[in-house]
């Protein structure tokens, strides 16, 4: 499942193929399933006691990936990014374009024409997509302006025991959610995937605003950098160590009665997590937090190196961590743990 | 033209919109059933109360301009800006501050030959500015206060072509489609309760469409601005259109597929020149604000291309502003069905 | 003074406005009708009165930092919460909540980020012991409260500063011309968002916030032309919010019968909670009243008595007939 999730198309603003995957799934699993104005797929699975909270567990649907803007004469595709992507990545990759999934490549200077420019970054203006058309009429063949694009990129399960492919940020989260809704639990559980996070957390604020939870919890992939030239303060999250519980980024402070909550479903039953140690970026939480008259929010992540490339790089280990910090925490009697 | 100059020559920067917002009341309350404008001084039109379905076209009313910022012991005025403007359009230009009586002023700077090489190089930065408006200090402080707002002065003229050149078409472009709009579809039988929402203060943030979309809590939304188009000054890479391409309709992850490719289908249904233009984030528009507002409103953007963008040379094709108001009409008379 | 004092000196950054809600909360009593914490934890405080809602708001919160790592010497690294000056911090004290002190250094000369400075907390004993700081635990500049004059100088000033005069203003008044909403807001300093969901509670016809801004008449300064002690300001704009020309007009008009000098506020950049507060819902008209303050985020803000005794004056009469 996590391969299907990964590997389907879901550019901000054009999630439709994921959100179909899910759906698919969520309808055989869920009491009620309903997809909003905006495209976040909202799924309500009601709990087996009346009196409990409402929880809404949120994760995106959207990837970070490319628009097509124009073509030139010589049938070479000019684009513009979706959502955050260092153009440093860009270089020599692969992408599929649009509904015909056409196959294009970002090409390159070779090294022996590059001369002294080498070490200036590329910027996403200097670059095009090659789909060997023969020039900007062929292109438009089997292209429009406007189509989406995303990585090509296979997922692929490698090391002790990881896993790669693009998108994990944040179809890691859908998976998730996906799983947890095969429980059920003393409460109403809205398993809500948000369209657009990537382009400013469009989706969640809205999904929230018809959901009105009274606790939201945020599924996510998170940065990881324990990696060489790195110094440790900078790390953020320690791949296989566990799920990643936020407390403050630029988009949220996380309730702190809650955050407490759910790093002690992890304690008191054995299973590895850890703080996110930096306050950099921001996610869902951010617009849910502050809907209407305001929304208890914590946030939960997956460790995933090189986000936002087309090679994310997530352990399975900490993946079923969060699965089951979750899954604890959502067992749990809301009235008695919970100070709220 | 008529019409879209007159707009141009009211004066109304943003959060000061109330004269350009009550003489906008003034034509709306020719065409439409409702008119009222709301707390923040956002003007709204309704045609077709109560009809099954209710859209929201939308452009806004404010303009870029400045504000009194300091008035020294000479009495030489310092300003800021309000909304996006490029220092280099500024000296030389005429103005009127808005106090307690309308003051003409002209903005100077250091003279060239007594500025140094190296500053002589750059452009004059906005705070070492300032409006000349001939009064001493004394008698200007009896006229004028600090925060008081500040217009550009530029007539409107016809150029070439079809071709109007004024300041704040950005974006009373927009609000002369609304009432063409509003003309069209007075008598026209539609599926639509049509609310026309002219707002305020877009250019520091669309604040004015997100209250009055809050309000409005239409079915779907249609979004009138520029956008900007092709000149000598422009890159090959940027999204630009010529001037008499037609009306820029826009896709991108934050604006309504289905919507959108309704309104596509509309222009090449009836012949409607358009140009796709991409939006890969936010569109710096009302669009943005509105589509996420309540329980989301699907938004479309429909713009037309405009030279000179925030400066007193705007210059827009009247052909392209009609294939905006021919789009619009067109969707709603066939029902947007999506 | 000494309730401004309290104010100031509590520990409050932002998220963690608890101390001062207490005190606050333990101020209003007997002076209100209603008092409400909400889920982000903004402070209600409701005095009936007839007619329209008037909310007037003051952030609780302040600019603080907090520990992300703590290293295997135990040096604590950190991130700013709100927007704190590099130069600011650097070298200074700062307190965490339980009062253990800790000294700012760079690991770097000429520090650009917050990841160029650590903490060091001589007796740190990490897990247990006397001082026990972990990831996540918050501190505030460690700064005295000091009053010459008329000016007042500590950290804090913004936005306790506003918090009192929200209070004096509550305590002052006998029969109020609204329905009066006093706000005590969180998480200002992160972008305003505490005063969002509290206004999106209340709906408000009419709201004012009170907050410091920037005093610019000192050496080098002068871009804004506000002056210590010259009055509070009445703000026009700034870079959250064009302020109500209604509020605008209310205030410089009882200003006016009050004989109570004003100056005018125009900022390019930075925010209130007014920005916030008048985009909720179908829209307020709000306004603002800001306390002109020198060396604003700092350990030293300084502002002048006369300013703040004019503005509680000023905010009272607006509010109704006072004592």
């Amino acid at each position: 499942m996590l391969k299907i999730l990964s590997e389907a198309f879901g550019v901000s603003g054009a999630e439709d193929e994921v959100r179909e995957i899910i759906k698919n799934e969520m309808l055989s699993l869920c009491d009620n399933v309903e997809t909003d104005s905006m495209g976040n797929l909202i799924c309500l699975k009601k709990g087996t006691k009346g009196y409990c909270n409402t929880i809404m567990l949120t994760a995106h649907m959207d990837e970070v990936g490319f628009i097509i803007s124009g073509v030139t004469k010589e049938g070479y595709l000019r684009f513009k990014t979706v959502g955050g992507i260092d153009p440093r990545v860009l270089s020599a990759k692969k992408v599929i374009i649009g509904k015909n999934k056409t196959v294009g490549c970002i090409g390159d200077k070779p090294p022996h024409l590059e001369g002294k420019k080498k070490d200036k970054a590329a910027s996403v203006k200097d670059l095009y997509i090659d789909i060997g058309a023969k020039d900007d009429d062929d292109a438009l063949k089997y292209i429009s302006i406007g189509d989406f694009a995303c990585f090509d990129s296979e997922y692929k399960e490698f090391g002790d025991i990881l896993i790669k492919g693009k998108a994990l940020d944040d179809r890691i989260g859908c998976f998730i959610l996906l799983d947890l809704a095969k429980n059920r639990y003393p409460h109403d559980v809205y398993f809500v995937f948000t369209v657009q996070e990537e382009i400013g957390c469009r989706g969640a604020g809205v999904a929230t605003y018809s959901v009105k939870p009274d606790i939201a919890i945020v599924v996510e992939a998170t940065t990881c950098s324990d990696v060489p030239e790195t110094d440790e303060a900078g790390f953020s999250t320690k791949l296989r160590g566990g799920g990643a519980i936020s407390i403050l980024d630029r988009s949220s402070y996380s309730a702190p009665d809650l955050r407490n909550v759910l790093y002690k479903a992890a304690v008191s039953n054995g299973i590895k997590v850890q703080y996110k140690q930096t306050t950099f970026g921001g996610n869902d939480a951010g617009a849910i937090h502050l809907t209407e008259t305001g929304i208890k929010t914590a946030v939960i992540s997956v460790p995933c190196r090189y986000i936002h490339s087309p090679s994310c790089v997530a352990s399975i280990g900490d993946i079923n961590s969060v699965y089951d910090i979750l899954d604890n925490f959502l067992k749990g009697e809301v009235n008695e743990a919970w100070s709220f | 033209m008529e019409q879209l100059m007159e707009l141009c020559k009211m004066e109304g920067v943003s959060g000061f919109e109330f004269e350009v917002g009550n003489a906008v009341k003034g034509i709306f309350e020719k065409y439409c059933d409702f008119v009222e404008a709301d707390t923040v001084g956002n003007v709204i039109g309704v045609i077709g109360r109560g009809r099954r379905r209710k859209v929201m076209i939308e452009a806004h009313l404010d303009e870029i301009g400045l504000m009194v910022q300091k008035i020294d012991e000479k009495g030489f005025v310092r300003f800021c800006e309000i909304g996006g403007i490029n220092p280099a359009t500024l000296p030389g230009a005429e103005v009127y501050i808005h106090g307690r009586e309308r003051i003409f002023g002209v903005i100077g700077a250091k003279p060239p030959h007594l500025q140094t090489k190296e500053e002589s190089t750059k452009n004059y930065k906005i705070e070492k500015m300032y409006i000349d408006t001939g009064f001493s200090a004394d008698m200007l402080c009896d006229k004028i206060a600090v925060g008081d707002w500040i217009t550009f002065v530029s007539k409107p003229s016809l150029l070439q072509n079809n071709r109007i050149c004024a300041k704040s078409i950005d974006n009373r472009m927009g609000i002369s489609c609304l009432i063409e709009c509003m003309k069209r579809l007075k008598d026209t039988k539609t599926d639509f309760e049509t609310v026309f929402l002219a707002s305020v203060q877009e250019e520091v943030g669309c604040r004015g469409a997100k209250v009055g979309a809050y309000k409005i809590e239409p079915d779907f939304a249609i979004v009138v601005d520029v956008t900007h188009a092709e000149t000598p000054y422009t890159e090959s890479t940027d999204t630009v259109f010529p001037l008499g391409s037609g009306a820029a309709i826009a896709v991108g992850p934050s604006l309504n597929t289905a919507l959108t490719q309704c309104i596509i289908n509309t222009a090449k249904k009836r012949e409607i020149p358009y140009k796709t233009e991409v939006c890969a984030a936010n569109s710096g528009t009302d669009a943005w604000a509105i589509e996420t507002t309540k329980k989301g409103i699907p938004c479309a953007l429909i713009s037309a291309p405009l030279k000179y963008m925030h400066t007193q040379v705007e210059t827009v094709c009247l052909d392209d502003v009609k294939a905006v108001c021919d789009v619009i009409c067109g969707a709603i008379e066939e029902g947007i069905h999506c | 003074m000494e309730l401004l004092k309290k104010l100031t000196q509590a520990f409050g950054p932002s998220g963690n406005e608890q101390t001062v809600r207490d005190i606050i909360t333990e101020e209003i009593k007997g002076f209100c009708d209603e008092t409400k914490v909400d889920t982000l934890g903004n402070l209600v405080v409701r005095k009936y009165g007839g007619g329209k809602k008037l909310m007037l708001s003051a952030h609780m919160d302040e600019i603080g930092i907090i520990a992300t790592v703590i290293d295997d010497k135990n040096f604590v690294h950190f991130s700013e919460i709100g927007g704190v000056k590099i130069n600011a911090l650097h070298s200074s004290k700062v307190k965490f909540i339980d009062g253990t002190i800790g000294i700012i250094y760079e690991k770097s000369e000429k520090p650009t980020k917050f990841s160029d400075l650590y903490i060091d907390i001589p007796n740190i004993c990490k897990g247990e012991g006397l001082y026990n700081i972990s990831v996540g635990d918050t501190a505030v500049m460690a700064s005295e409260f000091n009053l010459s004059g008329d000016f007042v100088s500590s950290k804090a000033l913004d936005d306790r500063v506003g918090c009192y005069i929200l209070l004096e203003t509550l305590k002052s008044i006998t029969k109020p011309n609204y329905d009066l909403y006093f706000v005590f807001t969180v998480q200002e300093e992160l972008g305003l968002r505490g005063a969002k969901t509290a206004a999106a509670g209340i709906s408000p016809d009419y709201a004012i916030a009170v907050d410091v801004t920037v005093c610019d008449d000192i050496p080098g300064g002068g871009k804004y032309p506000l002056v210590l002690g010259k009055g509070p300001a009445i703000k026009v704009k700034d870079g959250s919010v064009i302020c109500h020309p209604e509020i605008k007009r209310l205030l410089a008009d009882t200003a006016k019968a009050e004989r109570i000098d004003i100056q005018y506020e125009i900022l390019d950049k930075g925010g209130t909670d007014a920005g916030a507060i008048h985009t909720t819902g179908v829209g307020v008209a709000t306004g603002a009243l800001s306390i002109p303050t020198r060396y604003i985020h700092t350990a030293c803000e300084t502002a002048s008595i006369s300013d703040i005794k004019n503005a509680v004056k000023l905010l009272s009469k607006v509010c109704g007939d006072t004592l």
